[in-house]
């Protein structure tokens, strides 16, 4: 009897503990003054380390929210003014920007150019991970308050789209830190944008900004943003589904397909599908090593593919196949080109006239030489989808005669082979918006050896084309170089697409005024000024 | 008493060199890994991979030095617990630890604490009772959550008891914006399910070991002899069978609490939680050899004394160890 009745007593703590906690649990709150929205809830997975705008994703979520840059991508992909208000260039070399007059940072004290040519210097200074994207910069002038001359060590068309992501810190602030990586102070989030950084709570997982009234730009649309990290995509889309959260976000991708059919019986969610800008799985050929130097190769091995096949498996219907032509259809001057189709036919007619062909009678062609051809695949075995696709690709070249063997590494391995070493035959590894716009743009900095160069392009025509690219201001010259680089792409394939899943975005369906950008998806700064009850 | 001492420093000599060596280890192993810190710190947002760039990176963790010298500064770091500066989180090595642990402890202390009261109880009970309708219904449990991956279990309660029922939230820590009384009681709302599912999982697999000794233990002659005596079925479990059962039980339980510190990686992932298995999986993915380095050091620590623990308490639940010894 004593015993039952402890037990009961335990079992009674245990409860009222628990609907203690309940009754405490946070609420998404949508009700502010007339149309405003008094607190947004995101949910996440990327993780947020510090407050700190030198912790990867704190410096992206600042880029969105408390800091700014002379300009920002807009919903169509363009460019917009931001802290710049104009700016000119007569050679592609040498930029001059005019910032606007009333910008202030968030504790009061103006943003001049003396802050921007401060932001350069520092990040070249004390940051030497800065180099991989300003490091063309020769030097920065502030001839006044509101005037910064960037003069550049070549001209280069895209430079706006590289000093996009640079974003600004107050001089005052940081002259006197010598280690910002380490400066962890509440301080270190002074921004000049639209929202002020006010707390981290690590053990909740919680980041919070507050609507900045100062702003030069008027009083953006919600009182107060939380970001709210969860290390479980299901358990965020529970909580979403739950009304916990308004929006769940990845930084440049969408949620899974498999969530939607959930979602759709939702009636306070509601589904946008954008198309993805990057490519999800490409598959890469090193082309400095043989037998991949030979374009023909690289093109019959094209064909082996069932694209269709690799579509409706992978998107589930929400996806595409970019053509030939490798850029996705939506980029400035997309020209059409073949389209990839799987022929097996033409792929053997092909690989026979190379001289791949079956000498023992395995089924297997053998190279030229009579040596087993048996090329590796390089994949990386933490994405599910990616280890999948490589054992699609297996069975297609297998279907060619082709013997793969797949090579499973994971994503610092894999980035240490693609990126350093170069000693991959084959490999398969997604791109994204802004990995498209590197380089000189149209996927230049994926494929020319001067950048990252994953297929080893170091062909003079290809890189006097990019090179054209980033000298020329004229719009038809621009569009005949989009189109000749496209051309080279689905003449030589260094690399093509095997598959591209567009972006699945849901949101609260009781807010409206959501605005997609490519760039920062549906987390822009269209949104933050436009959202308000439906 | 001299055996006895002798017995002790004899392990404590082995502990040291023990010690020292996985140490070492922990210095070279991340190493001798594939990939690379600083080309895994680029990421997609560099342009392009200038080497005088990766060279100031390296310089400036530390890794452009000769590999003797590295060890030689790795070793005296570790004299100051020093553990340097986080590669990839930009975050003291020790401040991660601290916050890392201090919430893995929290975690998976009561779980084991919980799971090893669960399998002695119920192992004993179905060991004891072996063949019974008691013993095949713990048993048939036992098995499925044993054979239940963590993820599964996890989200199944995660998604009934969070989100179908709602009565424990879906993830974290806290809620935020809590202190005092309402802050513990946060915490202990959310860290119900997660002690419950590793309670149950680390409770499954003790369950089997302690059933199948505690059934052994019942065939031998003193048990029959305890019970010609006249003694209760109570007393022959509690005083004889479990007595002889607590050896191997608490050699079990020592080593699941020196690996404790490793953290309960899947579960901290369903529920979000910031512990040492998300730290560590996170630290080998980026090659992030200072938080890598501190996380085993702690590691080596926590099952060297766990171990020595178990040896001590060895000696004491069986006196003829250290007098044999």
């Amino acid at each position: 009897m004593m015993r039952i009745s402890k037990l009961t007593a335990l079992a009674l703590v245990f409860l009222s503990l628990c609907l203690t906690g309940m009754a405490t649990a946070a609420q998404t709150e949508e009700s502010g003054s007339g149309d405003r929205i008094a607190k947004l809830t995101i949910g996440t997975i990327n993780q947020i380390n510090d407050a700190n705008p030198w912790d990867y994703y704190f410096g992206v979520y600042s880029m969105m929210l408390s800091h700014q840059g002379l300009v920002r991508f807009n919903k169509n992909g363009d460019l917009d003014p931001e802290l710049a208000t104009s700016w000119e260039t007569e050679d592609l070399q040498k930029w001059t920007f005019h910032l606007r007059d009333n910008a202030t940072w968030h504790d009061g004290k103006p943003v001049t150019a003396q802050d921007f040519k401060f932001t350069v210097d520092y990040d070249l200074e004390k940051d030497p991970l800065s180099k991989s994207y300003i490091g063309t910069i020769e030097s920065v002038e502030a001839p006044d308050d509101k005037t910064v001359i960037i003069n550049l060590v070549k001209p280069d068309y895209n430079f706006l789209t590289t000093i996009s992501v640079v974003k600004t810190i107050p001089e005052h602030i940081f002259k006197s830190v010598d280690d910002p990586k380490k400066f962890n102070d509440l301080e270190a989030a002074i921004g000049c944008g639209p929202y002020k950084f006010e707390s981290f709570d690590k053990d909740a997982g919680i980041v919070t900004y507050q609507a900045n009234e100062n702003y030069w730009g008027g009083m953006p649309a919600i009182d107060t943003i939380q970001l709210r990290m969860f290390k479980n995509p299901d358990a965020m889309m529970l909580a979403f589904q739950k009304g916990e959260i308004d929006l769940p976000y990845y930084y440049s991708k969408g949620i899974s397909y498999y969530y939607v059919p959930k979602l759709l019986d939702n009636d306070d969610i509601g589904i946008e599908v954008y198309p993805e800008r990057g490519i999800t799985n490409v598959l890469w050929f090193n082309t400095a090593v043989s037998p991949f130097d030979d374009k023909e190769l690289r093109q019959a091995l094209s064909y082996a593919l069932d694209y269709e096949e690799l579509r409706n498996m992978f998107t589930a219907g929400y996806g595409t196949t970019p053509s030939a032509g490798w850029i996705p259809d939506g980029t400035l001057y997309f020209t059409e080109t073949r389209t990839l189709a799987q022929d097996l036919n033409l792929s053997g007619t092909m690989l026979d006239s190379l001289g791949f062909k079956d000498v023992d009678g395995d089924g297997l062609r053998e190279m030229p030489d009579g040596d087993k051809f048996q090329p590796k695949l390089l994949t990386r075995s933490d994405l599910p989808d990616s280890v999948r696709a490589a054992e699609m690709l297996e069975k297609y070249f297998a279907q060619a005669g082709v013997d793969i063997q797949i090579d499973l590494a994971d994503k610092s391995t894999h980035g240490e082979i693609l990126d350093e070493k170069k000693t991959h035959e084959m490999a398969l590894a997604g791109t994204t918006f802004w990995g498209m716009m590197m380089g000189e743009s149209y996927g230049s900095g994926y494929t020319d050896t001067r950048y990252y160069g994953w297929s080893m392009v170091s062909d003079p025509e290809y890189q006097s084309l990019v090179d054209d690219l980033g000298k020329t201001q004229d719009t038809e010259e621009r569009k005949e170089l989009a189109a000749e680089i496209q051309s080279y792409y689905a003449e030589e394939m260094p690399q093509f697409a095997v598959y591209s899943m567009n972006i699945i975005q849901p949101y609260n369906a009781r807010l409206e005024g959501w605005e997609y950008n490519p760039l920062h998806g549906i987390l822009s700064y269209g949104t933050l000024f436009n959202l308000h009850r439906a | 008493m001299r055996g006895r001492r002798d017995y002790l420093l004899g392990k404590l000599i082995r502990y040291g060199f023990t010690l020292f060596l996985i140490l070492s280890l922990n210095f070279a192993l991340p190493r001798m890994m594939p990939g690379d810190p600083i080309i895994n710190l680029l990421g997609e947002n560099a342009l392009h991979n200038d080497p005088e760039m990766i060279e100031l990176l390296r310089a400036e963790h530390g890794l452009d030095q000769p590999i003797h010298i590295q060890y030689i500064r790795y070793l005296c770091q570790l004299t100051e617990i020093n553990l340097g500066y986080s590669i990839h989180k930009n975050l003291s090595v020790v401040e991660l630890l601290t916050s890392s642990l201090f919430w893995t402890v929290l975690l998976v202390f009561p779980s084991d604490v919980f799971g090893s009261l669960l399998a002695l109880l119920c192992g004993s009970l179905a060991g004891f009772k072996i063949n019974s309708r008691a013993d095949y219904l713990l048993t048939a449990i036992a098995l499925s959550l044993y054979t239940c991956p963590a993820f599964l279990l996890a989200m199944l309660f995660l998604s009934l008891f969070a989100f179908h029922l709602g009565l424990f939230p879906l993830g974290n820590l806290t809620s935020g914006g809590k202190e005092g009384i309402d802050y513990l009681l946060d915490v202990v709302w959310h860290l119900s399910l997660p002690v419950a599912a590793l309670s149950l999982l680390g409770g499954a697999s003790k369950f089997l070991v302690v059933r199948n000794s505690v059934m052994q233990i019942s065939d031998q002659q003193f048990v029959v002899a305890a019970r010609a005596k006249g003694l209760t079925e109570g007393r022959i479990l509690n005083k004889h069978i479990i007595r002889n059962v607590l050896p191997p039980f608490i050699s079990m339980v020592a080593l699941s609490f020196g690996f404790m510190v490793s953290g309960a990686l899947i579960i901290e992932i369903v529920f979000s939680l910031n512990g040492m298995g998300t730290l560590i999986y996170d630290a080998v993915l980026a090659r992030d050899y200072p938080v890598m380095q501190g996380c085993f050091f702690i590691l080596t620590i926590f099952v060297l004394f766990a171990n020595f623990a178990a040896d001590m308490l060895y000696a004491i639940a069986d006196p003829r160890i250290g007098r044999s010894s």
